[in-house]
This record gives C-alpha cells, structure tokens and sequence, in this order.
C-alpha cells in the first residue's frame, strides 16, 4: 500500500492512503478477453422434429380410441390447406412472396390453429407439409405459429404424390 | 519554459517527479463490462455457433442447444462440421433422393449404434444431429439432407434457429 503524505496544519502529518489497483487491473485484462472469446451473444434455440413421413401415414387403432386425429397443415405458393378431423380441407389465402412477417395468411391460420387445440384437452399433432420450393423460413414459421396456437408437436410430413 | 524551471527546483530540492494515473474511471468501465459478460455466460449446456454464411431463420422455440453432429446448410454447400462435403448446386440437380457424400462421411463423424460392436446399452442411443439451415433454401433440399440422415440411421434430428428476444 503505497501512501501520500500531505501537510495539514503544523506538525500534523495526515496520511491519505491510496488503493494499489495495479494487480487488479491486470486481473481484469485478463478475464474479459477470455470472457468476450467464450460468451455466446447470439442465443440458439433448437426445435426437436422427426423425419418427413408421409402425411397418409396411417394413425394405429390403439391410438385411434383416445388420441384427436393429427392436423394436417399444406404449405402451398397461394395458400395454407389445413385438413383436420376428417372435415373437408379448408384453404386460407396466404402470400410466400410478402415475407413470413408479413404474410396474411398468419392470423386466420393460428386463430384456426387455436380453435383446433381449444376442441379437446388431448392436443392433435400437426403435421406440416411443404412443398419443394417451401423456404425453410416458412416452415419455421407455422411450426411456431402452431406451438403458439397451443399444438407443440408439430413434425415435417411429406404430400401424398401429386398431392401438392 | 516554466517547467523547465520547476524541473530544475525539483532537482536542486532533491525530489523525484512521480506521476501517477488515474485508473479508477477504468475500473469503473472493466468492472461493469466484466459483470455484463458474467451474465451473459451460460455455463450450463451446449453453446452452438451459427456456420458463417448461414442465416438462421427466427423462431419461438425455447429448448436448447445439444452436443450434436452439426450438418449446415447454406446458399452453396452442405457441410459436415466443417467440412463440405457437397455443393448445393450439384444436389439440387440431381436427381437422388439422398446425398452420397454426405451419406459417406456420416459413419466418421460419428459412429451409429449399429457400427459400433459391443456397445454398451446407454451408448446405443442415435447420435443428435441439428441442421443449421439458410432461412431461404427450399424445402427439397432439406428433405433430401433429412433422408439421408433417416438411410444413415441417424433419427433424431433438430433445427438450429435464432431465438427471438
């Protein structure tokens, strides 16, 4: 500890002590650059899904009894085809060229997603069906809408040939 | 000039000229700069890096990062870790419904269960594999890095995105 000594009054000596900040500096200069080398400032996140199957694919009879039939959501240039309990398709008007964000077709399809998951306390599972030229954004895109909209267990299904 | 001559008094009184910096502000700045860092470090699992070149599209999803094999995908090649192992115009234009290359170089990277002898039980689960995807490539190409993924026997298969804030 180093000290200053400074004069106040006559023969008072008053010793003003001043903090030795080197070490602790050095310290610091050495943690931040390891720090700022190892923090992650983008934060990931992943969405756990299963491989494409058909979206025919036939649901067992065991699960048949208790389990709502699976949502079945076509990503389609012009539209979202949303089939689901056997009811006949329904298509909401969608734009693949407006950008995810803006596309209307958002809203009608999570408020029919909403409605779907509201039916039954066993939430169906979703099963999205793009097609070949579907960016990887707008799948994205209705998987959240649909975890939003209360559906979490949204997988990749692949169209029945000439389907879509 | 009069420093030249308060040098001089310095000298003949016999007194050294100490300087000394002031590094309190400074501590100040590290001080806070070191507990932003502090906070923003995650100690616990896994931390992914996006590849460069790949931008990842935003999403809701809150589950994070495992250790995983690492397939990326961006506007010009596939890669495997990182190494490509196949251009993306190339499997575009063809017309397999999987990638040999990258089908090939699946087993080095990491062993599935069944290449393995002997294994023991809790080691014979598939190896996690997470695609880094470019938010604009078309679902065909996905489709045919996610089918050789399912040939190769590796079943369980996540997608890297940016989470939104």
């Amino acid at each position: 500890m180093a000290g200053r000594h400074s004069k106040r009054g006559k023969g008072h000596r008053v010793e003003t002590p001043d903090l030795e900040l080197m070490p602790m500096l050095n310290v610091f200069i050495s943690i931040i650059p390891m720090l700022l080398l190892s923090a992650a400032f983008v934060q990931l996140g992943v969405i756990d899904t299963g491989l494409p199957a058909s979206a025919a694919t036939v649901v067992p009879a065991e699960a048949k009894a208790d389990a709502p039939l699976p949502v079945t959501i076509h990503i389609r240039t012009s539209d979202y085809l949303v089939e689901s309990d056997g009811s006949p398709p329904r298509s909401i008007p969608r734009s693949s060229v407006a950008g995810v964000s803006a596309d209307p077709g958002r809203l009608p399809l999570e408020a029919m997603l909403r409605a779907l998951a509201a039916k039954s306390e066993k939430k169906p599972e979703v099963r999205i069906v793009p097609g070949s030229h579907t960016r990887y954004e707008e799948i994205i895109s209705v998987m959240d809408l649909a975890r939003g909209a209360g559906l979490p267990d949204a997988v990749l299904a692949d169209a029945e040939p000439g389907v879509v | 000039m009069a420093r030249n001559v308060s040098r001089r008094h310095r000298a003949r009184a016999g007194l050294k000229a100490s300087t000394s910096v002031n590094l309190i502000s400074m501590m100040d700045i590290l001080t806070v700069l070191l507990l932003f860092l502090l906070k923003s470090y995650s100690a616990g699992g896994e931390v992914m890096v996006p590849q460069p070149g790949v931008k990842l599209p935003e999403s809701t999803a809150e589950s994070s990062p495992q250790a995983s094999l690492i397939i990326s995908i961006d506007g010009d090649a596939i890669r495997l870790g990182s190494e490509k192992v196949a251009s993306v115009a190339d499997v575009v234009a063809s017309g397999d419904a999987g990638i040999p290359s990258l089908a090939e170089r699946l087993p080095a990277a990491a062993p599935t269960p069944s290449a393995t002898e002997g294994a023991a039980p809790e080691r014979a689960k598939p190896t996690p594999v997470t695609i880094q995807g470019d938010r604009n490539i078309e679902y065909s190409l996905l489709r045919k890095v996610m089918f050789t993924l399912s040939q190769s026997g590796y079943d369980n298969v996540s997608l890297a995105v940016l989470r939104k804030a």
